[in-house]
C-alpha cells in the first residue's frame, strides 16, 4: 500500500512539474498575421521564444499586422496596448510579458511592456537600447533577422534584471557612494572578441598612419629643399614704418540660419531619457515606439 | 679708356695683400703686414693713374663671344686671365694673386655700398656639414662620395630699394553666434564691409643684380644686416671674386613690387581683427620707388655634383646663413613612409581596440 502511495505521489509530482510546459507548448508568442515570415522561421522564432519566456517567467510576443487601421486603431501605442489585453497575453496570472508589434501599412512599432516584472526588466533606456538592436534589420526587411536579435536581446535584458543589475541610465546610488557601476552598458550584446575589435580597429589604423606617414615624409621632403624665392619684404619695412591712416568697418546686413535639433529620437510614451526607470500608463503598459 | 687689372701688393714686401675676414683690413701673406682699406685705396690711387696712361690696353674682346669672355694680364706674373666680361676681380690660376678689375667698377658702375665678407672658406665648409646633418632624406653615398668642386667668395652685386607703398584695400568679412532654443540652433552671421588704407615705407630691398646667381639662392640667404653697410673701396674686393651688375635697376623692380605688395596685403589684412573670415574684395596697391642703391654683398658660392648633377649652395657671406637643394634617396623616402606609417597605424589600432 505504502509502495502504491509513494508512486501515486510521484505521478502526482511528475504531473504538477509537467503541466506548465504543456500550457507553454500549446501557447503561441509569434502572431504573424503580416505573413512576413516563412514556416521554418516561425516555428524557429516560437521555439526561442517559448525558452525565453520559460526560463523567465515572462512572456515574449511577436505580433505584425498588415494594418492597424483596419481595427480601428492610428496610434500604435493604443493599439499594442488593445492586442495584448484582448487576446489575454502575458506569461502569468499578472499577465507579465513583452510584445513587439509591427503595423506594415505604417511602418510602426512598438515595444509594449506590462507587469512588474516586466517593467523592471525592460526599462524606458532598455527598452530604447533593445529597439536599436532589430531596427537596422526591419530597415533592410530582414524581418526574420530582426526578431531574432528581439528575442536574444531581450532574453539578455531578463536575465540582467534576474540578476538585480537592470539595463538603465546611470543613476545616483548613495549606498554606492556615486553613480551605479554596471548601468548603461550595453552588456547584452555579445562581447566584441579581440579579433573583433582588431577588425573595427584596422582600418582606421591603417588610414591614420598612411596620412601620418605621408605628412611625417613631407615635412622630412621640404627639409631638403631651401632655395625659395622670397615673396614678402616685411624684413624691410622701416622703423614704425606702417601707417595705417583708413580703418572702417561697416556692418552691412546680417543672415540667420536655422538647423532643427531633433530632441526625440522617435519614441513615444515611456522614454528614458536621463530620467531612467520605466514610465508606466494609465493602463499598466510601457512603450516604445517608433518607426522602422 | 685702358682697362687695367690691379692687384694689391703690400707696400713693405711686395707680396699679395687681401681682405681679412677676421681682422677687417688688408692683410699680407708674407710679412702679415695690416693696413687700412683707406691707406691702401690712396697708395694704389696714384699708381692706378699712371698705369692707366701707361700700360697698353687690355681687357680686349676675345673671340666670337667677346661680348662675354675678355683677356686681361696679371701685373704680377704677366700670365693671360681670362674671366666673364661682368666679372670684377677674381685671382690668377698661375701666382694665385687676388686681382681687381677697376674699370668694371669705375663710373656709373661704381659700387655705393658694400657688406665686408666676415666669415671665411673654413666657415663655409662648416656650414655645409651642418646643412647635411639630420637630413633623413639624404642619401649617404652623396655625402661620401661626393667633395665640393668649387668654393668661391664671391661680391654679388645687388640693388638695394627704398621704396613707399599706397595701400587701399577692401574686404568683405563676417562673424557669427549661435543659440540655441528647446528644438532649434541658429547661427547669426553678421556680415561687414571693411576699409584699410595706409602707407608703408620699405628700406633696402635686396635684388640681386647679377643673371648668374640664381634669384632663388640670393633671396633664401637674406637678410643680411645693412647697418654694417660701408661705402665702396675696390681693397674689399682683393682675395674674392667679385661681379658688376648685368640686371638693370629696372629689371628688378618687378621683383621688388611683388615683395613690397605681398607685404603690404598681410599689413592690411593683419589689421582686420575680430572676424571669423576675411576676404579680400579689392585693392589697389601704388608702389613708389625711392632711391635705388647699388651695393656688392658678400656670398660663398659652393659647388657639387653627383649624379651628373649640379647642387649649388650659397652662404651669406656675412651671417653664415648657408641654402641649397638636396638630393632624395627614393630608396629611404618610401622605406621611412612603410615604417612610420606602421608604426603609427599600430598604435592607433591599438589605441581604438582598447577604447572598443
Amino acid at each position: 500500500m505504502k509502495r502504491l502511495l509513494s508512486l501515486f505521489a510521484a505521478l502526482l509530482l511528475l504531473l504538477c512539474a509537467a503541466l506548465p510546459a504543456a500550457a507553454l507548448e500549446t501557447e503561441h508568442f509569434v502572431f504573424d498575421e503580416a505573413g512576413l515570415l516563412t514556416e521554418d522561421e516561425v516555428w524557429e522564432l516560437e521555439t526561442a521564444a517559448a525558452t525565453v519566456s520559460a526560463e523567465y517567467g515572462c512572456g515574449v510576443y511577436i505580433v505584425t499586422v498588415s494594418d492597424m487601421a483596419e481595427d480601428g486603431f492610428y496610434d500604435i501605442e493604443e493599439y499594442a496596448e488593445w492586442v495584448y489585453d484582448s487576446r489575454e497575453l502575458g506569461y502569468d496570472d499578472e499577465g507579465t510579458g513583452l510584445m513587439l508589434i509591427l503595423s506594415m501599412a505604417e511602418r510602426d512599432y512598438d515595444l509594449d511592456a506590462f507587469g512588474d516584472q516586466a517593467h523592471r526588466a525592460f526599462t524606458d533606456y532598455g527598452k530604447e537600447t533593445l529597439a536599436d538592436s532589430f531596427l537596422d534589420d526591419f530597415r533592410v526587411d530582414d524581418w526574420a533577422g530582426g526578431f531574432r536579435d528581439y528575442l536574444e536581446n531581450a532574453g539578455a535584458l531578463l536575465e540582467r534584471a534576474a540578476n538585480d543589475v537592470p539595463l538603465d541610465v546611470p543613476r545616483y546610488d548613495p549606498g554606492y557612494g556615486g553613480y551605479g557601476p554596471s548601468y548603461h552598458e550595453p552588456v547584452f550584446y555579445r562581447e566584441r572578441t579581440l579579433a573583433d575589435k582588431l577588425k573595427l580597429a584596422l582600418l582606421p589604423g591603417l588610414a591614420v598612419g598612411v596620412i601620418f606617414a605621408f605628412v611625417y615624409c613631407s615635412i622630412l621632403k621640404a627639409q631638403m629643399r631651401s632655395a625659395r624665392p622670397a615673396t614678402e619684404a616685411s624684413a624691410y619695412v622701416a622703423r614704425h614704418g606702417v601707417d595705417i591712416y583708413i580703418s572702417d568697418d561697416r556692418f552691412t546686413h546680417s543672415t540667420q540660419v536655422r538647423h532643427h535639433i531633433p530632441r526625440d529620437t522617435g519614441s513615444h510614451g515611456g522614454h528614458g531619457g536621463f530620467g531612467g526607470g520605466t514610465h508606466i500608463s494609465s493602463g499598466g503598459h510601457s512603450h516604445h515606439s517608433g518607426k522602422f | 679708356m685702358a682697362e687695367q687689372i690691379t692687384n694689391y701688393q703690400c707696400p713693405a714686401c711686395g707680396g699679395p695683400l687681401h681682405f681679412s675676414n677676421v681682422s677687417q683690413d688688408m692683410a699680407c701673406d708674407y710679412c702679415d703686414s695690416h693696413f687700412t682699406v683707406a691707406e691702401i685705396e690712396a697708395h694704389y690711387a696714384a699708381q692706378n693713374a699712371q698705369a692707366a696712361q701707361a700700360a697698353p690696353e687690355q681687357g680686349t674682346r676675345w673671340g666670337e663671344n667677346g661680348e662675354e669672355i675678355r683677356a686681361y694680364h696679371c701685373p704680377s706674373c704677366g700670365a693671360e686671365l681670362l674671366c666673364a666680361a661682368a666679372t670684377a676681380a677674381t685671382s690668377c690660376p698661375y701666382c694665385g694673386n687676388p686681382s681687381v678689375v677697376p674699370a668694371q667698377l669705375d663710373g656709373v658702375l661704381r659700387p655705393e655700398l658694400v657688406i665686408p665678407f666676415q666669415l671665411d672658406k673654413e666657415a663655409a665648409k662648416a656650414a655645409l656639414r651642418k646643412h647635411y646633418a639630420k637630413k633623413r632624406l639624404l642619401p649617404r653615398a652623396f655625402i661620401a662620395e661626393n667633395h665640393i668642386e668649387e668654393i668661391q667668395g664671391i661680391y654679388v652685386p645687388f640693388w638695394l630699394f627704398d621704396a613707399e607703398l599706397d595701400a587701399d584695400v577692401y574686404y568683405d568679412a563676417t562673424r557669427s553666434h549661435t543659440r540655441e532654443t528647446h528644438n532649434e540652433r541658429i547661427v547669426t552671421t553678421e556680415h561687414f564691409r571693411l576699409h584699410r588704407a595706409g602707407k608703408l615705407r620699405f628700406e633696402r630691398i635686396p635684388a640681386d643684380a647679377s643673371q648668374r646667381m640664381p634669384d632663388a639662392h640670393m633671396d633664401a640667404i637674406e637678410p643680411f644686416d645693412f647697418s654694417q653697410l660701408k661705402p665702396f673701396a675696390m681693397a674689399y674686393l682683393a682675395g674674392y671674386l667679385a661681379d658688376k651688375y648685368d640686371v638693370t635697376a629696372e629689371q628688378c623692380l618687378s621683383r621688388v613690387r611683388g615683395r613690397a605688395e605681398q607685404t603690404a596685403r598681410e599689413a592690411m589684412r593683419n589689421s582686420c581683427i575680430g572676424y571669423a573670415t576675411v576676404s579680400e574684395r579689392r585693392a589697389d596697391l601704388q608702389l613708389h620707388s625711392g632711391k635705388v642703391h647699388y651695393a656688392l654683398l658678400p656670398v660663398w658660392m659652393l659647388a657639387t655634383r653627383w649624379h651628373d648633377q649640379c647642387f649649388l649652395f650659397a652662404m651669406n657671406g656675412q651671417t653664415g646663413k648657408l641654402i641649397g637643394d638636396l638630393p632624395v634617396d627614393r630608396g629611404r623616402y618610401w622605406k621611412l613612409f612603410s615604417i612610420s606609417a606602421a608604426l603609427a597605424a599600430a598604435a592607433v589600432t591599438a589605441l581604438i581596440t582598447l577604447f572598443l
